[in-house]
C-alpha cells in the first residue's frame, strides 16, 4: 500500500514540510511530525481540505462532476518562403480553445452575490427641532417618497438634511485615500455641507429656536453599516456631535434637484464657485459637477437607452455637452443652445443628462424638490412616468411638491397592475402651534388634508358664487 | 325594473335589487334622527345580487346649490356616517318589516360601496367646463371615508362608469 510519511508527502507534492504539516493540522488529521505516516484515506481528506480552501466544494473533491471543462488544441505548421530562393520558414501555429460548462444549479452564488449589490434603501429619519419641525419620525417607502406641503412647511428642509448626510459621505468615500468614518472628520465635514446646503447666518439657526435647544438627526438605512445620528445646538457654528457613527461610508452620490433647471449655468460654474464666495446652495455646484460626467458606456446602455428614449421624444431631441462647455439641445434640425431651449424643457434634460451618465441609474438617491416647477402638464405627466420608472430601476426617490396635477398623475401610474411592487409612501406637513406636524402613509388618502385640493374646491365656490 | 325618483332625477335599478330610499324610512324620521339635532340621511341604499350595499347620495345643482362645493364631501361623509350608524338599530327596532330586511341585508352585504350622484351647476366657462371638478370630490369623500370604501365614486349623467343602474 502507498502508506507514506508526512516528509515523502511534501517531496512528492513539492510542498515545504511545515507547510504540509500547518494544512495537515487544519484539515483535522492526525498526523503532525514529519515521520507520522498518512494514508491513502487521510490523504484524500486533506485535498478535499485544500480544495474547499480554493473555493471548490466537497463534491467535487469525492469526484462528482458538476463543471466540464472541454479543450481544443490544434498544432499546424505554415511554411513561408521570405525571399524567393532562399530557407523556407517554418512557423509552428497552436490554436486553443477552452470551454468550460458548469452544472446550473452550481451557479445559486452568482445571483446571492447580485443581493448583496443591491441598492441600499433609505429606511427612516427621525429628528427632533430641525428647523419648523419639533419631533418627527419618517420611514421611507424603498421606491417612491413623495413629500407634500404648502409652502413654508419644510419639505425641501427635509430634501436637503438626507441629501447632505449622503453625500458627505458619499464625498469621503470618493477620496483618493479615504479612511474608515471618523468622528472628527464627519463632525466638521457634515456641518460644513449643511451651512452649505441650507445657507443659515450660523448653523445653530437650523435648530427650532424656543431657548437654548438641540437638533437630533438620525438616519437608518437597510444596510447597518451606514447608519449614522448626529445632533447640534442653537450656538453651534462649526461642528456637529457624532452621537452614532458609521461604519463604512456611502458608495454611491446621491442626486439634488433643485427646483431651478441647471443646464444654462453649467458653463464654468463650478470653477466660479470654487474660486468664489457664491450665495448659491452647494447642491448646485453637487449636481453642476455631476452633469459635467462623462457618458455612460457599456453593459447598461440598453437601459439608459429605455430610460432615455421618452425624454428625448418629450424633449425633441438629445442632450450633449460640447467641447465648449455648453449644453445644446441636438434635434433632427440642428443644435440648440441651452437658454434658447424651454425653461421646462431644460429640467428634463437635466433629468435626461443624469441618466445619460449612469448618475441616476441603477442605485443612488434623487432628491427633487417640486419637480412640477416651470413645467407644462404634458411634461409633468412624462416626469410622473421617468420619476416610476427611475425607482423600479433601483433608485430610491424624494420629492417635495405642491401640485395636485403631479401627485394625481402619480396616483394614476401606481394603480397599474405592473406597478405593484413600487413601494411608495406618503408624507403630508401641516402647520401646528407646535411646529409643523407630519403625518405619513403608502396612499395620498393617509396624511391629511391637501391644501392644492382644498384649494381648487375653494376656488369652486368662488367660481359659483361670482354672477 | 325599479323606479325611484330622487330630487327629480329618476334612477331604475335592475330587478332582483333590494332598493329603498333611505330619506322616507319612518324609522329614520320618527325615531332615530329625534336623538338629537343634525343626524343626516343618505337619499338611497342599493343591495345587488353580489351582496354589494351601495350607498348612495344624489346632489343636483342644477336644481339647487345650498352646499358649497368645498363643504360636499363632508357632507356626504356625514349622511354616511350617521346612515351606517342606523342600520343596526333599525335590524333590531325598526317597525316596518321592509326596513328592517333592509337593514339586515346592509348588516349581511359583503362589500360597501359610496357613490355620489353630483350633477354640476349650469354654470360653466372654457377654463370650467365643470364648474366642480368630480375629481376633487372625489378624492377628498375618499380621504374621508377611506375605512368604509376606498374607492367612492363621483358619477353624473352620461358618465355612470359602468354602475348597474339608469339615471335620467
Amino acid at each position: 500500500m502507498s502508506t507514506k510519511t508526512v516528509r515523502q508527502l511534501a517531496e512528492v507534492v513539492k510542498m515545504p514540510l511545515e507547510r504540509l504539516l500547518e494544512e495537515l493540522k487544519k484539515a483535522g488529521l492526525s498526523a503532525c511530525a514529519p515521520d507520522d505516516a498518512i494514508n491513502e484515506n487521510e490523504k484524500m481528506q486533506l485535498l478535499a481540505h485544500l480544495r474547499k480552501r480554493h473555493g471548490k466544494d466537497e463534491g467535487a473533491a469525492e469526484g462528482s462532476l458538476k463543471r466540464v471543462t472541454l479543450k481544443r488544441r490544434t498544432v499546424s505548421e505554415l511554411k513561408q518562403a521570405s525571399v524567393p530562393g532562399s530557407t523556407t520558414k517554418t512557423i509552428s501555429v497552436e490554436v486553443r480553445k477552452q470551454k468550460t460548462y458548469i452544472k446550473r444549479s452550481n451557479v445559486v452564488d452568482d445571483s446571492e452575490l447580485q443581493k448583496e449589490q443591491e441598492p441600499v434603501k433609505i429606511a427612516q429619519m427621525a429628528l427632533n427641532n430641525l428647523t419648523v419641525f419639533s419631533t418627527a419620525d419618517l420611514k421611507f417607502g424603498s421606491n417612491l417618497n413623495v413629500i407634500v406641503g404648502e409652502n413654508g412647511t419644510g419639505k425641501t428642509h427635509l430634501l436637503k438634511m438626507i441629501y447632505s448626510v449622503l453625500s458627505v459621505s458619499a464625498e469621503e468615500g470618493r477620496k483618493p485615500k479615504a479612511t474608515l468614518p471618523t468622528k472628527s472628520v464627519l463632525q466638521t465635514r457634515l456641518a460644513d455641507k449643511l451651512f452649505n446646503n441650507y445657507r443659515p447666518d450660523s448653523l445653530g439657526r437650523l435648530v427650532k429656536r424656543k431657548g437654548r435647544e438641540r437638533c437630533d438627526i438620525s438616519l437608518v438605512l437597510e444596510q447597518s453599516d451606514w447608519d449614522i445620528a448626529f445632533s447640534f445646538a442653537s450656538n453651534s457654528k462649526s461642528e456637529v456631535s457624532i452621537e452614532k457613527l458609521p461604519n463604512t461610508w456611502v458608495d454611491v452620490s446621491p442626486v439634488y434637484f433643485p427646483t431651478r433647471e441647471l443646464l444654462t449655468i453649467y458653463p464654468n460654474f463650478i470653477s466660479v464657485y470654487e474660486g468664489h464666495y457664491l450665495e448659491f446652495e452647494e447642491t448646485w455646484r453637487d449636481t453642476c459637477s455631476l452633469l459635467g460626467a462623462l457618458i455612460q458606456r457599456g453593459t447598461k446602455e440598453k437601459r439608459i437607452r429605455e430610460l432615455l428614449e421618452p425624454l428625448e421624444i418629450a424633449m425633441g431631441g438629445a442632450i450633449v455637452l460640447d467641447r465648449n462647455g455648453r449644453f445644446y439641445l441636438r434635434t433632427d434640425s440642428g443644435s440648440m443652445e441651452m437658454p434658447l431651449v424651454a425653461e421646462g424643457l431644460r429640467k428634463l434634460g437635466m433629468l435626461a443628462r443624469l441618466i445619460a451618465t449612469g448618475a441616476l441609474l441603477d442605485k443612488g438617491y434623487l432628491f427633487w424638490d417640486e419637480p412640477e416647477a416651470n413645467l407644462n402638464p404634458v411634461l409633468i405627466k412624462q416626469v410622473a412616468k421617468s420619476i416610476l420608472d427611475l425607482s423600479d430601476s433601483g433608485i430610491q426617490i424624494f420629492i417635495a411638491t405642491h401640485s395636485l396635477f403631479l401627485l394625481r398623475e402619480l396616483e394614476i401610474l401606481l394603480s397599474d397592475p405592473i406597478r405593484k411592487n413600487v413601494k411608495a409612501k406618503f408624507f403630508g406637513l401641516h402647520q401646528t402651534d407646535d411646529g409643523v406636524r407630519i403625518d405619513q402613509g403608502s396612499t395620498v388618502d393617509d396624511i391629511g388634508d391637501i391644501a392644492a385640493l382644498d384649494e381648487e374646491l375653494a376656488q369652486s365656490d368662488r367660481f359659483l358664487t361670482v354672477d | 325594473m325599479q323606479h325611484f325618483n330622487v330630487d327629480g332625477l329618476n334612477f331604475d335599478f335592475p330587478d332582483g335589487w333590494q332598493v329603498s330610499k333611505y330619506d322616507d324610512w319612518s324609522f329614520y324620521r320618527n325615531q332615530f334622527s329625534r336623538m338629537w339635532n343634525g343626524i343626516k340621511s343618505l337619499d338611497l341604499i342599493a343591495i345587488d345580487s353580489d351582496k354589494t350595499a351601495w350607498l348612495i347620495e344624489v346632489k343636483d345643482y342644477r336644481v339647487n346649490s345650498r352646499t358649497k362645493p368645498s363643504d360636499l364631501a363632508e357632507e356626504v361623509a356625514h349622511k354616511i356616517f350617521d346612515t351606517l350608524a342606523a342600520i343596526i338599530p333599525a335590524k333590531i327596532h325598526a317597525t316596518d318589516p321592509d326596513e328592517k330586511q333592509l337593514a339586515r341585508a346592509v348588516s349581511a352585504s359583503r362589500k360597501l360601496r359610496v357613490v355620489l350622484h353630483l350633477e354640476q351647476p349650469q354654470k360653466h366657462s372654457k377654463l370650467r367646463p365643470r364648474a366642480i371638478n368630480p375629481a376633487d370630490v372625489q378624492q377628498k369623500i375618499r380621504q374621508l371615508l377611506k375605512p368604509v370604501d376606498s374607492h367612492p365614486l363621483v358619477v353624473e349623467l352620461g358618465l355612470m362608469r359602468g354602475l348597474e343602474w339608469d339615471v335620467s
